[in-house]
């Protein structure tokens, strides 16, 4: 008995030893929404790939930090990191990538494949796009319509007066819902025709009577006139949870958000969310994202056959199904517009024409653009005027170019 | 020395070293790099070798405001939630000392926050305080207390008092534990002969029972202190933000989300060292006090 079953286990392991042999383990570092999302495509990858991928899913500040602190030790903080839209700056910036070239050179990126030029710095390519961003704003028709209103606003003095009619009216408390962040002025800044940086990387921004003064302008009445909601001020929801929770009317989006928007098991404003191409010169900037491999990666090979993956066709689809994400691949873009699954197709499109891309590969983009939301937050909260807030922002560029640079 | 001594002492040296190798490999050891870090330019975003830079970088921290503005609001911290936190302590504690029905039941459930991570606390009171859909606002408006939903948190002065409310839930039941192991160890004779004495309940707790309570008020106070003085956990769920760009809001920065926008956020690991060093020798300084003044004055 007992020599028929170590006969048992010994082909057992004969069997086995194979696949012991070439499974291989790498690790994924991403936010949240970077996890795909449909679990049988991951699984499926895994066992025709024989690579088991540990997924470590953690907040996005957190991720930038990992990957330093490791890359200072000589370590990888996994093989495969999520480069995200302050990626440029924290990550690849700081030479903590590793260049992508020559495995691209053995297996080649399909031509359908957009975005490449964004993650390439001195020729060298650090990441692979996985979907392609704008930010955007979407807003609820029905609303604009009740307040008496049958077209988005042209202008951001229009936009304004239609929330505070929204608001006089009682249709909508806090009608707009923006953060008090960096990116509500970025937004308003680049919308109005502000260049924000000349090629030198002087911060433009602060030139007497710029558009980017009377952005963060008008950013500060929307808080001062609560035409956005305290609660974003608290800090305990943002921008897309207070809208999609029902309060707002105009809403800072992306490319992809009123998938979301029109969801009813996610979204109190489905189905009546609606793109507005932005107003005035109407400009905004990307933030796409990829996937690359940390620099001290010993499991580049593999690492590489799972990106191929992550950005091949189906996990896109996935992606774009979940979370909205607007697909890299023209052919899976083109798929799902033919299936009718992009909404507002004619605004992203023409969005996408109007793009003013910021600086975001400086060394010390990272920590300015933390600095405006603390800025911005701090004149929310004392009154400080715009012009103030603005001349700090200029002066905290400067110290941070002069000291990076 | 005899040879039993002798024994004795390389058994000692053989129990010990392990220990000692331990704590200065994980303590000492990293402890060190932080100081000699601490005298250097380093910063992981730069890839260069550091230089050593002396006392620059405790220079520039003592001469900027911001130091100064961050220290004295994790004195605000500590002197709201101290008298909180050690006030309902020492309530409980005197409510637990008594025999009654369930009292093993309601030991237990007073444990209860401090079992939770003090991360959860913090998300759960930010659902609790929601000025949209938190659920205060929806009791108080039942109650009729409130016309209008209100948002607690918008306020930076507010947003400190609840920072407070909520490191003392966090943390309460630790001193409590402290302070009921002190009660009970209070002979109960004195007690006795205070009664018989003709003491009042008031007068018992003044001259007998909160003397004789100061060494275990010291020891709470002091990790209280700590506690409280290096906030990070509560106010980074509570208030801290938390956009994409790792923005941190400026009205709660206390000293420890300081130390982390420094060396995690900015990665300036010089610079935070140094900072790392400045709050380590604030709260040994006044830890010092604290044992110094309550806890050998009563002990003497």
């Amino acid at each position: 008995m007992l020599s028929m079953r170590n006969a048992l286990l010994g082909a057992l392991c004969v069997v086995l030893l194979p696949f012991a042999a070439s499974a291989q383990k790498i690790t994924f570092l991403t936010p949240s929404w970077g996890v795909p999302p449909d679990k049988s495509l991951l699984e499926s990858f895994q066992r025709d790939s024989g690579i088991t991928v540990e997924i470590q899913s953690v907040q996005n500040k957190d991720l930038f930090s990992r990957v330093q602190v490791a890359a200072a030790t000589g370590q990888a903080a996994a093989d495969v990191i999520f480069l995200t839209e302050e990626a440029p700056s924290n990550v690849v910036a700081t030479n903590v990538m590793r260049a992508l070239n020559d495995l691209a050179a053995k297996d080649p990126l399909e031509a359908d494949l957009r975005g490449q030029e964004f993650w390439r710095v001195d020729g060298e390519l650090y990441g692979i796009p996985v979907y392609s961003q704008l930010v955007m704003m979407d807003y609820n028709q029905a609303r604009l319509q009740q307040a008496g209103f049958n077209a988005p606003p042209k202008t951001w003095a229009e936009l304004k007066r239609m929330a505070e009619q929204l608001k006089s009216k009682g249709i909508d408390k806090h009608p707009i819902a923006m953060k008090a962040s960096d990116w509500s002025w970025y937004l308003i800044a680049l919308s109005m025709g502000d260049p924000m940086f000349d090629d030198e990387l002087n911060p433009v921004f602060a030139d007497s009577g710029s558009k980017a003064r009377q952005a963060m302008s008008l950013l500060l009445e929307f808080f001062s006139e609560e035409l956005i909601s305290p609660e974003i001020v608290a800090g305990t929801v943002n921008q897309h949870s207070i809208f999609w929770s029902g309060s707002g009317t105009f809403h800072q989006g992306w490319q992809g958000s009123i998938r979301v928007g029109n969801n009813p098991e996610r979204s109190k404003q489905a189905p009546n969310v609606a793109y507005m191409v932005l107003p005035e010169a109407g400009n905004t900037w990307s933030f796409p994202a990829a996937i690359g491999i940390a620099e001290n990666s010993k499991n580049a090979e593999a690492a590489w056959k799972f990106i191929r993956w992550y950005t091949g066709a189906a996990n896109q689809k996935s992606i774009y199904n979940a979370f909205g994400l607007y697909p890299s691949r023209t052919s899976v873009a083109a798929e799902l517009n033919g299936e009718g699954a992009i909404a507002g197709y004619g605004e992203i499109v023409a969005q996408a024409d109007r793009v003013n891309e910021l600086p975001r590969y400086t060394l010390w983009w990272g920590p300015f653009t933390a600095k405006v939301s603390e800025t911005i937050l701090t004149a929310v909260q004392t009154g400080m005027s715009a012009d103030q807030t603005v001349d700090q922002l200029a002066e905290i560029w400067n110290d941070l170019k002069s000291e990076y640079e | 020395m005899g040879r039993a001594s002798r024994r004795d002492l390389l058994f000692l040296l053989v129990i010990l070293l392990p220990l000692v190798v331990l704590v200065a490999a994980l303590i000492y050891y990293p402890a060190l790099d932080t100081f000699l870090t601490s005298l250097t330019n380093e910063n992981l975003r730069i890839r260069r070798p550091p230089k050593f830079i002396g006392w620059s970088n405790y220079a520039k921290l003592l001469g900027q405001s911001e130091f100064w503005t961050v220290t004295l609001r994790s004195l605000l911290v500590v002197a709201l939630t101290l008298p909180l936190e050690l006030g309902v302590a020492l309530g409980l504690a005197l409510l637990l000392t008594e025999v009654f029905p369930g009292r093993s039941f309601v030991r237990t459930l007073v444990l209860l926050p401090w079992m939770l991570p003090p991360i959860v606390n913090g998300f759960l009171w930010g659902w609790l305080l929601n000025g949209e859909y938190g659920a205060l606002n929806g009791l108080l408006y039942q109650l009729g207390w409130i016309d209008e939903y209100v948002t607690w948190l918008r306020n930076p002065d507010t947003q400190i008092l609840w920072v407070a409310v909520v490191q003392t839930w966090t943390r309460f039941a630790f001193p409590t534990i402290i302070l009921l192991a002190g009660l009970q160890s209070i002979p109960t004779d004195l007690l006795d002969a205070a009664k018989v004495d003709g003491a009042s309940a008031w007068q018992n707790f003044r001259h007998v029972v909160f003397p004789l309570l100061l060494p275990s008020f010291a020891v709470a106070l002091t990790i209280e202190f700590i506690a409280s003085f290096q906030i990070f956990d509560v106010i980074w769920t509570l208030t801290a933000g938390g956009s994409a760009g790792g923005a941190i809001n400026p009205f709660t920065k206390t000293l420890m989300l300081y130390n982390y926008e420094l060396v995690f956020r900015d990665l300036r690991i010089g610079l935070g060292a140094a900072l790392s060093y400045l709050i380590l020798f604030l709260s040994l300084g006044v830890a010092i006090v604290f044992v110094t003044r309550l806890y050998n004055q009563s002990v003497r």
